[in-house]
C-alpha cells in the first residue's frame, strides 16, 4: 500500500497566556491509499488535534508530515490553504455550514473555490444523488441535523479529495440518521477509493474501519 | 403589584449585567447618541443665549433708545431742540467714500463708508480703540480719523501715518477695538471714523447719494422707554418722510435670522439623532442576532418575549437618558467657551439660559426617535424560537412589523414632529423636511432591497469572488442596507448643501466673468460727469463706459393706496416699499433688463410720469400694468402710471433699478450719476489717479467685492457644511458599529473558508468587491436624491442656476469611501485566518 500521509515525530504545543499545553507528543504513523482508518480515545487525547494537522489547519511545534512525498510541514499558511482546498475533504460533528448560504450553495462552494465551472450543476447532482433534491435552496436552519450532515459530506466530497477527515461526524445525530451517514461515508470513500480518517468515541463505528488507532495522552497507544 | 414591582427588579438587574458585560460593543452607538443630541442642546442653548445677549442689548444695536432716518435732510432746529428737553441727541453722518494711502508703490486705495460722529457717541455701549477710549483731542480735531483693523492692514497704515480721505490729508488716530454697531459698516466693509469737525473740511454736500443723517436718541433718566416713544411719535407724527427705528424693530429682524438659523441647525441634529436611530436597530438585531442561543435558552427557561425586549430596550433607555443628561450639562458651558472665541469689538457676553423646558423639550425628542427605531428591531425576538436549540440550527432574525407596529411607529413620529416644531413659526418647513428625511431613509432602505432582489437573479457571473460578494450583499444579514442608508443620507446631505452653495458661488463668478464690470463708479456729480467721461476715454480709450442718471424716491402709494398698510415686512419685496430707493431714466431698456411684460413708451411725454418697474417685485406687491404709483421725490409727490415690467437680477452686479422713469418727465430732476466700465486690463486701472482727479467719485472693484460676498457665503456655509459632516461622522461611526458586532459572525464564515480553502487575499478580494458594489450603489442613489433636492431648492426656492461642482463631489465620495473601506479592510483583515483549534473546541 502506497503511503498518503505520514507523520514522524510531531509534537504540537498550545500557549495560552504562560501556560503550555502539551497536546501532542511525538506521534509517528502513516495513512495509506484507499485506507480507512479510526482514532479512538477519550475527549482531550488529542484526536481533534491530530485531524487539524492533517488537515494543514495547524502547524506542529515539531516533527514532519508528509504528503505524497511533500513535506507540508515546511508550507506557508497560503500554501497551506492551497493544499487543504485540493486534497482534504473535513465533515465536523457541528456540520459548519455557512448559515446564510443555501444548501446548493455550500456544496457549490467547495468548487467554487477550485474554479471549477458549472459547480452549481454538479452540486446539485451530488445533493440529489444524497436525497436532498427537495432541499436545494433551503438554508441550514430549515434542515434536519441528518440533511444538514448529508449537505456537510456533499461539500466534502463533491472535489473528490485524496482524503476525507471526519471528526465525530455522527455526534450530533440521533441513531438513524448516524447509520445512513455512517454508511454514506464509508461507501464514498470505497466508491471512489479515497482515504478516510475518522474520529469517534463509537467504537463499533470504528471496527469498520480497517485500522483503529487509538490516542492517549497526545500519543499512540 | 408585587410580582409586577419584582418583574421591574428583575429586569433593571438583568439590564444592568447585560450592561456591563457588552458595554464595549455599544459604545459607538452611545457615542454617536451622545454627538447627536450635544449638538441639538448646543444649538438650542446658543440660539437662547444670543437670543437673549440681542435682547439686553436692543439699544446698544441700535446705538440709542430711537433712532431717526432722515437720510439726507437734517433735523430743523426747531425739533432738535424740542428733542433736546427730553433725550440726549446724537449725530452721525455717514457717506461712501475713497480713502488712500499715496505712500504705498503703487498707492492702495479703498472704498469705505466714513462716518463722522459727535462727541456724544456712542450713547449705548462702549467705542474703543487701540489708544483706549476716545477722548476730547479726536473729537475737536479735523484731521484725525480712526479705522477698521482690516484697513489698516490693506492700506499698510500705523498710528500717525497720514493718508487721504477723498482730497484730503487725515492722521490716521489709532484702530478700531469695540464699538457698539461696527456691524452697520455691512457691505462697505471698511470704516473709517472722523469727527464733525473733519467732516466739515471735506466739504461734502448732503446732495451726494448714499450720504445719511443719523440721529440717535437717548431719553433723560427721567423719561421711561415708552414716554420718550409716544414724545417721539407725537413729534414727527406730520412727517411721513420720517422713520423712528425702536431698539425691538431692529433686533427683530435679526432674532427672525438667528431663529431660521438655528432651526434649520437643529433640524439637521435631528436628522444625526435619526440616523444614530438607525445604529441603534442595527445593533440590537446583530446583538440578538450573536446571542441567538442565549436568547434561546432564556425561553426555554421561561422568560416571555416581552421580558426579554424589555431588558434589552431598558438598558437602551437608561444610557440614552443619562447621555441626555450629560449632553445638556455639557451644552450649558458652551455660552462661557462661544464668548471666548468671539471677536472682541462685538462687545457680546453670552449667558447661560439653558432651562429645564430645553432639556424636557430634547431629552424627549432623543428619546422618541430612538424608541422608533428600537421596536421593530426588539420585535425580532419574537422571531427566536427555543426549538432551535434542539435543531442545533441558526437562523438570522430581521426587522419586525406588523400593523400594530406601524400604527404605533405613525404615532411616535407625529409626536416627535410635534414637540420638535411647538411653538416655531417655521413648523411647515420643519414638517416638510423631517418628513422627507424619514421617506428617504425608507427609500434608501426599499431601493436597497429592489437592488438585491435584481442582483440575487444575476446568474452568468463567472468571477469567483463576486459570486461570493453577491452571497454576502444578498445574505439577510449583510451590512448593504446599514451603509447605503446611514452614510446615503449623510452624504445625500452634504452633497444637498454643497451643490445649493456651489450654485450661489457659481451664480456670483458667472457674473462676474460674463456681466459683470470691472469697476462701479458712485458719486458723480452732474457738473463733472462730462469731465469724468473725457477722462475715462482718454485713460482707457479701450473702455466700455456707461453713465446713468440716479436720484432717491420713495413709494407712497399705490393706486392712491399706502402700500405699507396692506404688504407684510414678510413679503419679499418689502424693501422696495419700506425706505428710500434709487430711481433712473433712460431713453431705451437697458440690455441687462430686459422687457417681460408691457411696452417700452414710445411717445415719451414731457408732463406724465411712466414707470418701468421690476417684474418680480411688482409680482409680490400686486402691482399691474397701467396702476398708478406715487412716489415722494425730495419731499414733492408725483403720480406715475406703470407702462411696463422688466426681469432685473440684481446679482448680476451691473446697474439695476426697480424703478425707471421716461426721460423727458425725469431729466429736471435734480440727479448725480453713477457708472460701471469694462476695460481691456482692469489691472491697468489706476484708482488713485482717479481719486486725485475726482475725489468725491468713489471706485469699487467688482471683482474684491464679489470676493468679500463669496467669503461671507462661506462663513455660513461652514456652519452648514460642518453639521452635515458631523452626520456622515456619525454615519461611519454607526457603519463600524455594525462591522464590528458583525465580527463574530465574519470569524466564523472565514473560518469555514479557511477550512474549505480560501485563501487570504480571496477573502480580502470578496470584501472589497463587496465594499465597491454596495458604495457604487450609494454614489448613483446619493446623486439622484441630492441632485434632486438641490435642483428643487436651487430653483424654486432660489431662482438660480443649478450647478454641479465635480471636484467637491468626487472629494466627497473619496474621501467617506476610502474611510469606510478602511473600517471593512482593518475588520476584515482582523478576521482573516481565525485560530480553526480553539473555535472548534470551544463550539
Amino acid at each position: 500500500m502506497t503511503h498518503l500521509l505520514s507523520f514522524s515525530n510531531i509534537h504540537l504545543q498550545y500557549q495560552n497566556g504562560t501556560i503550555l499545553t502539551e497536546v501532542i507528543r511525538g506521534i509517528d504513523f502513516v495513512i495509506h491509499q484507499n485506507e480507512r482508518l479510526a482514532i479512538v480515545g477519550k475527549s482531550g487525547s488529542g484526536k481533534t488535534s491530530l485531524l487539524m494537522l492533517m488537515a494543514g489547519l495547524e502547524k506542529p511545534t515539531s516533527g514532519q508530515i508528509i504528503y505524497q512525498d511533500r513535506d507540508i510541514t515546511s508550507y506557508n499558511e497560503d500554501k497551506l490553504t492551497d493544499f487543504r482546498k485540493k486534497n482534504i475533504g473535513i465533515v465536523f460533528q457541528s456540520f459548519y455550514l455557512i448559515p446564510n448560504y443555501t444548501a446548493l450553495e455550500n456544496v457549490a462552494l467547495s468548487l467554487e473555490i477550485n474554479f471549477q465551472k458549472n459547480a452549481l450543476s454538479l452540486a446539485k447532482e451530488i445533493l440529489i444523488d444524497l436525497g436532498l433534491e427537495d432541499r436545494l435552496q433551503h438554508f441550514p436552519s430549515q434542515l434536519s441535523g441528518g440533511e444538514q450532515q448529508r449537505v456537510a459530506i456533499a461539500r466534502a466530497i463533491i472535489k473528490k479529495p485524496e482524503l476525507i477527515l471526519a471528526d465525530e461526524p455522527t455526534g450530533n445525530l440521533d441513531d438513524e440518521n448516524a447509520q445512513v451517514i455512517t454508511d454514506l461515508i464509508f461507501s464514498v470513500s470505497k466508491k471512489y477509493q479515497k482515504s478516510l480518517c475518522l474520529v469517534t468515541h463509537d467504537m463499533d463505528l470504528a471496527q469498520r474501519c480497517d485500522r483503529i488507532m487509538k490516542i492517549e495522552n497526545g500519543t499512540i497507544v | 403589584m408585587a410580582q409586577l414591582f419584582s418583574q421591574l427588579l428583575f429586569i433593571h438587574q438583568q439590564a444592568l449585567k447585560d450592561l456591563k458585560r457588552s458595554l464595549r460593543k455599544k459604545i459607538t452607538i452611545f457615542i454617536t447618541i451622545f454627538i447627536s443630541v450635544f449638538i441639538l442642546f448646543f444649538i438650542s442653548t446658543l440660539n437662547q443665549s444670543l437670543l437673549k445677549e440681542i435682547k439686553s442689548n436692543t439699544k446698544t444695536i441700535l446705538g440709542g433708545d430711537a433712532e431717526i432716518e432722515l437720510n439726507n435732510k437734517e433735523l430743523n432746529s426747531d425739533i432738535t431742540n424740542k428733542i433736546k428737553k427730553f433725550a440726549d441727541l446724537s449725530l452721525n453722518t455717514t457717506i461712501a467714500s475713497m480713502v488712500a494711502n499715496k505712500n504705498l508703490n503703487p498707492p492702495q486705495t479703498s472704498f469705505v463708508q466714513l462716518r463722522a460722529i459727535d462727541n456724544l457717541y456712542p450713547l449705548y455701549g462702549e467705542f474703543i480703540t487701540t489708544k483706549g477710549k476716545v477722548g476730547a483731542d479726536f473729537f475737536e480735531s479735523a484731521d484725525q480719523a480712526i479705522v477698521n483693523e482690516n484697513l489698516a492692514v490693506n492700506l499698510q497704515l500705523k498710528e500717525g501715518d497720514r493718508f487721504i480721505i477723498r482730497d484730503q490729508s487725515f492722521i490716521l488716530h489709532s484702530v478700531i477695538q469695540q464699538m457698539p454697531d461696527l456691524g452697520a459698516s455691512g457691505l462697505f466693509g471698511d470704516l473709517v471714523v472722523i469727527s464733525q469737525q473733519g467732516l466739515t473740511s471735506l466739504k461734502i454736500t448732503s446732495s451726494e447719494n448714499f450720504f445719511e443723517y443719523e440721529y440717535r436718541v437717548r431719553y433723560f433718566n427721567s423719561i421711561n422707554d415708552e414716554q420718550g416713544k409716544q414724545k417721539l411719535k407725537k413729534l414727527f407724527k406730520d412727517n411721513e418722510d420720517i422713520r423712528i427705528r425702536f431698539p425691538e424693530n431692529t433686533t427683530n429682524f435679526i432674532q427672525r435670522i438667528l431663529d431660521n438659523f438655528a432651526n434649520f441647525l437643529s433640524l439637521i441634529s435631528l436628522a444625526s439623532i435619526l440616523i444614530a436611530g438607525i445604529g441603534i436597530s442595527n445593533m440590537i438585531i446583530a446583538y440578538i442576532n450573536q446571542n441567538y442561543n442565549a436568547i434561546a435558552v432564556q425561553k426555554s427557561l421561561g422568560l416571555s418575549s416581552l421580558v426579554i425586549q424589555s431588558i434589552l430596550g431598558y438598558q437602551i433607555f437608561l444610557i440614552s437618558f443619562f447621555i441626555c443628561i450629560f449632553a445638556f450639562g455639557l451644552s450649558s458651558l458652551t455660552p462661557e467657551i462661544i464668548n471666548y472665541l468671539l471677536p472682541k469689538e462685538l462687545n457680546f457676553s453670552l449667558q447661560n439660559t439653558s432651562n429645564f423646558i430645553i432639556f424636557i423639550k430634547i431629552t424627549s425628542i432623543a428619546l422618541i426617535a430612538i424608541t422608533i427605531f428600537l421596536i421593530p428591531a426588539l420585535n425580532s425576538i419574537q422571531q427566536l424560537s427555543a426549538n432551535s436549540l434542539f435543531r442545533n440550527t441558526y437562523e438570522f432574525v430581521s426587522f419586525q412589523f406588523s400593523p400594530k407596529t406601524i400604527i404605533v411607529l405613525i404615532v411616535l413620529i407625529f409626536l416627535m414632529i410635534g414637540i420638535f416644531t411647538l411653538g416655531n413659526s417655521l413648523w411647515l418647513y420643519n414638517v416638510i423636511f423631517l418628513s422627507g428625511f424619514l421617506i428617504t431613509i425608507g427609500l434608501f432602505y426599499g431601493l436597497f432591497k429592489m437592488f438585491n432582489h435584481f442582483f440575487k437573479k444575476i446568474t452568468f457571473i463567472s468571477s469567483f469572488n463576486l459570486i461570493l460578494a453577491k452571497r454576502n450583499i444578498t445574505s439577510p444579514s449583510s451590512i448593504g442596507p446599514m451603509i447605503l442608508t446611514t452614510l446615503g443620507i449623510g452624504i445625500s446631505l452634504l452633497l444637498t448643501i454643497l451643490i445649493i452653495a456651489g450654485s450661489f458661488q457659481n451664480l456670483i463668478q458667472k457674473s462676474v466673468d460674463t456681466k459683470a464690470p470691472d469697476f462701479f463708479f458712485i458719486g458723480i456729480d452732474q457738473s463733472v460727469k462730462n469731465d469724468f467721461q473725457n477722462y475715462i476715454f482718454n485713460e482707457y480709450p479701450m473702455s466700455d463706459l456707461v453713465l446713468v442718471p440716479m436720484a432717491t424716491a420713495k413709494i407712497k402709494a399705490i393706486n392712491g393706496v399706502d402700500p405699507l398698510s396692506y404688504i407684510d415686512e414678510r413679503n419679499s419685496s418689502y424693501w422696495v416699499i419700506s425706505s428710500e430707493r434709487r430711481i433712473t431714466w433712460l431713453e431705451q431698456p437697458a440690455k441687462n433688463n430686459p422687457i417681460n411684460e408691457g411696452e417700452w413708451w414710445s411717445n415719451n411725454p414731457t408732463d406724465q410720469m411712466y414707470i418701468s418697474f421690476d417684474h418680480d417685485a411688482a409680482k409680490d406687491l400686486g402691482v399691474k400694468i397701467n396702476d398708478s404709483i406715487t412716489i415722494s421725490i425730495y419731499g414733492r409727490d408725483v403720480t406715475g402710471i406703470v407702462k411696463n415690467f422688466r426681469d432685473v437680477d440684481y446679482a448680476d452686479f451691473t446697474i439695476n433699478f426697480v424703478m425707471v422713469l421716461n426721460t423727458n418727465y425725469a431729466q429736471s430732476i435734480p440727479h448725480e450719476y453713477i457708472g460701471t466700465v469694462n476695460l481691456s486690463n482692469q489691472d491697468s486701472f489706476q484708482e488713485y489717479a482717479l481719486l486725485q482727479q475726482f475725489p468725491n467719485i468713489s471706485s469699487i472693484k467688482i471683482s474684491n467685492y464679489a470676493e468679500t460676498i463669496n467669503q461671507l457665503l462661506n462663513k455660513v456655509n461652514i456652519a452648514v457644511i460642518a453639521l452635515a459632516v458631523i452626520i456622515i461622522f456619525i454615519g461611519l461611526l454607526v457603519i463600524s458599529s455594525a462591522i464590528l458586532v458583525q465580527g463574530k459572525n465574519k470569524i466564523y464564515q472565514n473560518l469555514v473558508f479557511k477550512i474549505l480553502g480560501l485563501n487570504k487575499m480571496q477573502i480580502i478580494k470578496t470584501s472589497l468587491l463587496e465594499f465597491f458594489i454596495l458604495f457604487l450603489n450609494t454614489i448613483f442613489l446619493t446623486l439622484l436624491i441630492s441632485g434632486a433636492a438641490s435642483y428643487m431648492v436651487v430653483n424654486f426656492i432660489f431662482n438660480i442656476d443649478w450647478f454641479l461642482d465635480i471636484s467637491a463631489i468626487v472629494i466627497v465620495y473619496v474621501c467617506t469611501g476610502a474611510f469606510t473601506m478602511a473600517l471593512i479592510i482593518i475588520d476584515t483583515y482582523k478576521n482573516l485566518s481565525p485560530r480553526v483549534y480553539p473555535i472548534i473546541r470551544n463550539n
